[in-house]
């Protein structure tokens, strides 16, 4: 960042009150994570990398720390500042391959593919991946039908970032509990959630509510 | 092994100063502060904050590395801005101990001695001062130290 | 197995409300500031420091004034307060022949390079009450004191020159990095690291009773103090931003290495063999104990019969944490009600059955 006898590069600085902002922050991932595919305001530090955006920034400086290893996707792992801000500010320790990842921070075109990701083991699922995913500015138009524990039966959500890849691997990935990945959908002033209890299915030629009841969902073979 | 035998002549002059900040009384850093002008403008990159760092030492004393606790820092980056400075610059510290305002005062003044234009200023006027009285603070302790020091000698001749 | 239960805010409201009270002494007293504790109890204060595994004196001694002098409520307090810190990382290791010691003192060579100094000690006091009022010392004690430093090489580098002592160095030991007990759980048996760090917050009193039972014929050490060292070192940390060691001010310190016979394998010539100990502030105690124990856990290492409680690792190392020991033995006086209940009905059936086996 800066050497002795070079010129620094001055970082940016993190949230104007470390304590008070990451416990706003974390509260409102608790509240996404706990309604899933509901979306919650969320508030980043003023002068963040133009990489991160203020959103991601914000979910950055609260979650990541000295002793978690995070892999950055696409423009985000190309960009040196926002590597060396993320660094400075949380400790983390950047890793090369998505699979070393407890932290995941991507863009739609950048995700690699879910199953490549830490899904945990059943003794001990906490220690899988979670995908911070940068939802700026996305125009999709693909629409799931989500349901699941913290959805009350089941709700219509827009999925602007989400490709025709990613419907299967997300039932593939709901289909491992408790193994499995965490998605936090992070947009510049918003984040929604996708914990891997929430079951997604397409919305399809039939409105949402009618007959077509979401399959019951099958508890999954224990791996050997 | 000490970071410091292999270090360039520039990180080694920047240690000796930080070695100093860090050593020195708050309160004389606080004056030192108060008497100096014209004080550049000062934002708050990162801290000031109370952390963590892991002590580690050698086993058998010059062996492999272990873990023997922890200790508490306080740490402070600072952006300074002024007209003194030929640039902008960062100051950063890191102060064993839980004082803020010492970590703060100790980054101010690191981002003053990274400045061309002031560093024979800020060394002269503020850490040569916080040297010497380092250095007394050190020779009195040695020589308590030293006046405690004894020649045994066994009633038995040793080699018989 | 305890069972939750609920009401009695107000009297526990009230119960810290005495505590408090008690805990103030007299009225008329003045109260005791944390820098006088820091001050005049500083051995003490090593000792929360050690066993919390946090350097600091100042909370070390406010902690133990809130404890009311408790010590293990004291360590307790400060190992909560730890978690609620982000750890910056890991500092280089510390170099303890790096500065001058306040004192040093080898029990193996009468005639050391450096020479012995005794520094601050109780070890020739008379251990007699002195009269009040008389703690103020009423000159200063290097009046008069000449002389230049001289260089304090490690004891054991003595030996380690003439090949009689095992070496300390291994040319890759700073290859990997080692466990760390605060971030993975102890897995047995432990690399000699994590045993050290086990050791370093390890209680007190547990490892002197092992180290003096070791010496007292169970366990195989033949210790002798090689080498103790009091005083102060600088800590350099490793700032990733700045990649270079950031001096960050200095700790003071005790080590102690321990010099133990070894008579030699098939394989292996006849040499001394080491124990370690390291410590926060002045905790000589400590340190004695912990080399003595450490020494006597590295039986594996040198084939020897482990026959004793001291060389048995999972039970010195599982035992030695006063903070988990405590917990545990103290938690008998939360609510066993139910539990009880059920042992009670038991005895009574038992009784009956007796009774009736008897008429």
């Amino acid at each position: 960042m800066t050497g002795p006898a070079g010129a620094p590069a001055i970082p940016a600085p993190g949230f104007a009150d470390p304590t008070r902002d990451a416990q706003r922050a974390f509260r409102a991932v608790l509240d996404a994570l706990a309604h899933p595919t509901r979306s919650y305001p969320l508030s980043g530090p003023a002068r963040s990398p133009a990489a991160l955006g203020r959103g991601l920034a914000a979910v950055a400086l609260t979650l990541l720390d000295e002793d978690c290893s995070t892999w950055l996707g696409g423009s985000l792992g190309a960009d040196a500042e926002c590597a060396a801000w993320l660094g400075f500010h949380t400790g983390t320790r950047l890793v090369a391959e998505p699979a070393d990842a407890q932290f995941v921070l991507a863009d739609p075109r950048s995700l690699p593919p879910l199953a490549q990701l830490r899904r945990g083991t059943d003794e001990a699922p906490h220690r899988s991946a979670t995908v911070l995913l940068d939802v700026r500015g996305c125009t999709g138009t693909a629409r799931f039908r989500a349901a699941g524990p913290g959805i009350d039966g089941a709700t219509g959500f827009a999925a602007p970032w989400a490709d025709a890849e990613f419907l299967p691997q997300w039932t593939a990935n709901t289909a491992t509990f408790p193994r499995g990945v965490d998605l936090l959908l992070v947009d510049e002033d918003a984040i929604a959630a996708l914990p891997r209890t929430t079951r997604l299915h397409a919305v399809g030629p039939a409105p949402i509510g009618s007959a077509s009841a979401p399959p019951t969902s099958t508890r999954p073979a224990q791996e050997a | 092994m000490r970071a410091t035998t292999t270090a360039a002549p520039a990180t080694a002059a920047r240690q000796k100063w930080m070695r100093t900040l860090a050593l020195a009384e708050p309160a004389d850093l606080a004056a030192a502060w108060q008497d100096w002008q014209p004080k550049p403008e000062v934002r708050r990159i990162r801290g000031p904050e109370i952390g963590l760092v892991m002590v580690r030492g050698r086993i058998d004393a010059g062996g492999a590395r272990f873990n023997l606790g922890e200790a508490t820092v306080a740490r402070a980056t600072v952006h300074l801005h002024g007209e003194a400075l030929r640039s902008d610059v960062l100051g950063i510290s890191y102060v064993l101990g839980t004082d803020l305002e010492h970590a703060e005062l100790a980054a101010v003044f690191d981002g003053l001695l990274v400045d061309p234009d002031l560093h024979d200023r800020v060394l002269a006027e503020v850490v040569a001062p916080l040297a010497r009285t380092q250095a007394e603070r050190d020779e009195r302790r040695r020589r308590d130290a030293r006046s405690t020091r004894v020649d045994f000698f066994t009633v038995a001749r040793e080699h018989a | 197995m305890y069972v939750a239960v609920k009401g009695g805010e107000r009297a526990i409201a009230n119960a810290h409300a005495l505590l408090a009270e008690q805990g103030r002494g007299h009225p008329h007293l003045p109260v005791v500031d944390p820098a006088q504790v820091e001050g005049q109890f500083g051995v003490l204060v090593s000792r929360v420091m050690t066993e919390g595994s946090l350097y600091d004196p100042e909370l070390a001694a406010r902690a133990l004034l809130q404890a009311q002098g408790d010590v293990l409520e004291a360590v307790t307090l400060v190992r909560s307060y730890r978690t609620t810190l982000p750890r910056f990382g890991y500092t280089c290791a510390i170099d303890t022949s790096g500065l001058a010691p306040q004192r040093r003192i080898s029990a193996t060579f009468k005639d050391l390079p450096g020479g012995q100094q005794l520094g601050a000690t109780f070890d020739y006091t008379h251990r007699l009450f002195s009269a009040a009022g008389a703690a103020t010392p009423d000159r200063r004690v290097s009046d008069g004191v000449d002389g230049e430093d001289q260089a304090m090489p490690r004891v054991a580098d003595l030996l380690g020159a003439g090949a009689l002592i095992e070496p300390d160095a291994h040319p890759d030991q700073d290859a990997t990095q080692p466990g760390d007990l605060t971030r993975e759980p102890p897995v047995f048996p432990m690399s000699r690291a994590e045993r050290l760090q086990a050791l370093a917050r390890g209680d007190e009193g547990f490892l002197l009773g092992l180290a003096y039972s070791s010496q007292r014929g169970f366990g195989n050490t033949h210790p002798f103090a090689g080498e103790v060292r009091v005083g102060e070192v600088e800590v350099e940390f490793d700032a990733p931003e700045l990649g270079f060691g950031v001096p960050l001010g200095r700790i003071e310190i005790t080590e102690c290495q321990m010099v133990n016979q070894f008579t030699g394998s098939a394989e292996t010539p006849a040499q001394f063999t080491r124990g370690y100990g390291l410590a926060f502030g002045r905790s000589e105690r400590k340190v004695m104990s912990m080399s003595i124990v450490d020494r006597a856990l590295r039986s594996a290492e040198f084939d020897e019969r482990v026959v004793s409680p001291v060389q048995d690792e999972e039970f010195v190392i599982s035992h030695s944490d006063n903070v988990q020991a405590t917990g545990f033995v103290e938690h008998l006086k939360l609510p066993h009600y139910v539990d009880f209940q059920a042992e009670l009905m038991l005895v009574r059936r038992l009784n009956e059955e007796f009774k009736e086996s008897r008429a």
